[in-house]
C-alpha cells in the first residue's frame, strides 16, 4: 500500500468510524451497505486499475454479502481474555 | 482383462502374482484417461513419460520382490493439480498458472513413489480450489467437472478431476485436498469415498496454500478400505509442514492396517450422533438414503442418537477465514490484475472482495473459532462420530449458478465448515441414488487425530453395503 493511499485508507477508516458505528449499523441495516460502499471504494483506490465499473457492481455485491457475515459475527460475545485459534510459538518448535 | 473398478489390494495381488505388469495397468488407465477424461472435464496433464518410467521401476521391483510395506507398488493414480510435480504443469486449475512449473515433488507425491505408486495423470480442479467464492461449476481453466453419473452434472469441487476420474474407473485412486468441503462434497456428487484425514496429519509441502490454518489433503477411491491403505502411506511428520507436528499424541496410533481394522474381533461399536436439521430438509431421496445408512450402522452395533448440533455461526467463520488467508495466499495477481484472468465471473472480483477484510474482523473470526472448537470437542465426548447426509442434494446441474438452484432445500447446520475448522477427520461414502440417477452420500466425522476408529467404523459399514462397488454406465 502506498503511503498517499495509506492516508486516504486512514481517512476513510475516519469517516466510516463515525458514520457507521457498528451499533448503529446493528440498530439499521441499510447502514450496512454504506459500510460496504466504502469497503469497495477502498478496494477501488487499492487496485482500480484492473477493475471495470461492471466488476466494481458485482464486487459491491459480494462486499455487501460479507458485511452481513461481519454483523454475525460481531454480534458473537467475546470477553478480553477469549484468544484467537492460534498459539504463537517462541522458537521452541520441535524441528 | 484389468477391471477398471477393482479395488487396491486386487491390484496389488494380481502384480504380486504377475497375472499383470505395472507397465500393462499404467498404458491401460492412461487408455482410459485420454478415452474418457475429456468428456469429464477430469484432466489436466497427462504423465505419460513418467508413469512408464515409475511402472518400469515398479515392475523391477516386483521382480526382485522389494514388496513388503508397498501396498501401492505398481498401483497408479493422478493428483489434483495443487500438487507440485518436478518438471511437469502444475496449474492450480486456474489461467494465470496455466504455465507454472515446480522442480520439486510435493511431499505426498514423494512419498507415493517412494512406494513404488505409479503417477499417470494430474487431474483437474476448480480453479485456486474455490477461494474466491465460485458460484458455478464451470471454475476451471479446463471447463467443469462432470459426473460420470449424469454427464449434465457437475462432479462436485473443488476436487473435482480426482472424484470424476475415480468415479468412472480413469484411475484407481486420487489425491484430492480440503480446506472446507473440497474432499468431501465431490466424493458425494460422484458416488465415491473420500478421507479428509486431520489437519496436519498430512503435510502440504509442495501443496498449493489457499488457507494455512486449514487445507488438507487426502485420498479419493472406490472404498473406506483403499482410502485406509494410501492414508496409511501419506500420513506422518513432515519437518518442511510444520502443522504436521505433534498431531497425534504420544502412544495413539496414527494409522491401522486394514487386515487388522477388518478382523470380526477388533470392530468398534461407536456412539453415533446423528445431526438434527441435516436431513429434514434435504431432497427426500437424499433423506431416505441417509436412514437407511443410519439403519445399516444401528444393525451393526453402533449406538446412534440424534443430537444438537452447538448453535454457533459456523458458516460466517469459516467462510470469512478462508477469505481472508486466500487474498493474503493470492495477493500478487490481485496486485497485477491476472485475477482477472480467472474462469468464474464471481471469482474475478471475489478476491478483491475479500483484500477488504479487516484485520479485526479476521481475528475475531479465529476467536470464535476457538469456541466452536471447544463446542466441538465437548460434542466428542458425547459421541464418537458425528455423522449427516454428505450433502443434503445431489449434484448441481450444469449450467445455472449454484444459487439459482435447488432454493427449496436447505442444509441445516454447517456439519462440513465447522469440521473443518476444528480440523477433524471426516470420510465420505455414497449411500444410494437421488434425483437424475445421481449419487448420495453420508459423512461420517471423528474427533481430530481418530483416523483408527473412524476408518473402522466405515470400512465395517462398506462390508455390510453394496453402493460403493457400483459403477456408472457408458464408461466400460
Amino acid at each position: 500500500m502506498s503511503r498517499s493511499s495509506r492516508r486516504h485508507f486512514a481517512k476513510l477508516v475516519v469517516v466510516w468510524s463515525a458514520a457507521t458505528p457498528v451499533a448503529a449499523v446493528l440498530r439499521d441495516p441499510t447502514a450496512a451497505t454504506g459500510v460496504a460502499a466504502l469497503h469497495t471504494d477502498v478496494v477501488k483506490r487499492e487496485f482500480g486499475q484492473h477493475l471495470t465499473e461492471a466488476d466494481l457492481a458485482a464486487l459491491a455485491k459480494q462486499l455487501q454479502e460479507r458485511a452481513a457475515q461481519i454483523e454475525t459475527l460481531r454480534r458473537f460475545k467475546l470477553q478480553n481474555s477469549d484468544e484467537p485459534d492460534v498459539t504463537f510459538s517462541a522458537g521452541t518448535r520441535r524441528w | 482383462m484389468v477391471n477398471a473398478y477393482a479395488p487396491i489390494d486386487e491390484l496389488g495381488r494380481a502384480l504380486r502374482a504377475k497375472e499383470v505388469s505395472s507397465v500393462e495397468l499404467a498404458k491401460f488407465y492412461l487408455d482410459r484417461l485420454e478415452k474418457f477424461g475429456a468428456r469429464l472435464g477430469a484432466v489436466v496433464t497427462l504423465t505419460r513419460e513418467r508413469a512408464l518410467r515409475e511402472a518400469e521401476a515398479a515392475d523391477r521391483d516386483l521382480a526382485a520382490g522389494n514388496t513388503q510395506n508397498r501396498p501401492l507398488l505398481g498401483i497408479p493414480y493422478g493428483v489434483k493439480d495443487l500438487l507440485a510435480t518436478k518438471g511437469i504443469p502444475t496449474t492450480w486449475g486456474a489461467e494465470p498458472f496455466r504455465n507454472q512449473v515446480f522442480d520439486y515433488d510435493a511431499a505426498v507425491v514423494e512419498k507415493l513413489t517412494n512406494g513404488g505408486a505409479v503417477l499417470v495423470a494430474k487431474l483437474a480442479m476448480v480453479e485456486l480450489a474455490g477461494g474466491f467464492g465460485y458460484n458455478n461449476a464451470d471454475a476451471s481453466f479446463t471447463g467443469p467437472g462432470r459426473t460420470p453419473w449424469n454427464t449434465g452434472f457437475w462432479s462436485g469441487g473443488s476436487s473435482s478431476g480426482p472424484a470424476a476420474a475415480v468415479a468412472a474407473g480413469l484411475v484407481p485412486f486420487a489425491i484430492g485436498s480440503e480446506t472446507s468441503g473440497s474432499i468431501i462434497t465431490p466424493a458425494a456428487f460422484s458416488g465415491v469415498t473420500g478421507l479428509r484425514p486431520t489437519y496436519g496429519a498430512v503435510s502440504r509441502f509442495g501443496a498449493m496454500a489457499l488457507s494455512w490454518t486449514m487445507d488438507k489433503i487426502g485420498p479419493m477411491a472406490r472404498s473406506a478400505a483403499d482410502c485406509n491403505t494410501i492414508y496409511g502411506v501419506l500420513v506422518g511428520e513432515d519437518e518442511r509442514d510444520p502443522t504436521t507436528a505433534r498431531v497425534f499424541p504420544s502412544g495413539r496410533a496414527s494409522w491401522v492396517s486394514n487386515l487388522v481394522l477388518a478382523r470380526a474381533a477388533n470392530k468398534r461399536f461407536a456412539k453415533i450422533g446423528i445431526v438434527k436439521g441435516t436431513w429434514e430438509n434435504a431432497q427426500p431421496a437424499v433423506r431416505a438414503a441417509f436412514f437407511t445408512s443410519v439403519e445399516v450402522l444401528r444393525k451393526l452395533g453402533h449406538t446412534v442418537t440424534e443430537i444438537d448440533y452447538p448453535d454457533l455461526p459456523h458458516g460466517p467463520t469459516t467462510s470469512l477465514i478462508i477469505r481472508a488467508e486466500g487474498a493474503s495466499a493470492f495477493e500478487d495477481i490481485l496486485r497485477d490484475g491476472r485475477a482477472k484472468q480467472l474462469r468464474e465471473v464471481a471469482d474475478r472480483t471475489g478476491g478483491y472482495a475479500s483484500s477488504a477484510i479487516l484485520a479485526i474482523d479476521y481475528i475475531r473470526a479465529m476467536r470464535v473459532r476457538a469456541k466452536i472448537r471447544e463446542a466441538l470437542l465437548k460434542l466428542f465426548e458425547q459421541v464418537d462420530i458425528v455423522a449427516a447426509p454428505a450433502r443434503s442434494t445431489v449434484a448441481y446441474p450444469i449450467g445455472p449458478n449454484f444459487d439459482e438452484v435447488y432454493k427449496d432445500v436447505k442444509s441445516g447446520p454447517s456439519v462440513i465448515g465447522s469440521m473443518n475448522l476444528l480440523g477433524a477427520p471426516a470420510v465420505a461414502m455414497p449411500n444410494g441414488f437421488g434425483d437424475n440417477d445421481l449419487p448420495a452420500s453420508i459423512q461420517l466425522n471423528s474427533a481430530p487425530a481418530s483416523e483408527p476408529m473412524l476408518m473402522n467404523v466405515a470400512i465395517h459399514y462398506q462390508q455390510s453395503t453394496y453402493h460403493h462397488t457400483k459403477t456408472p454406465p457408458g464408461f466400460s
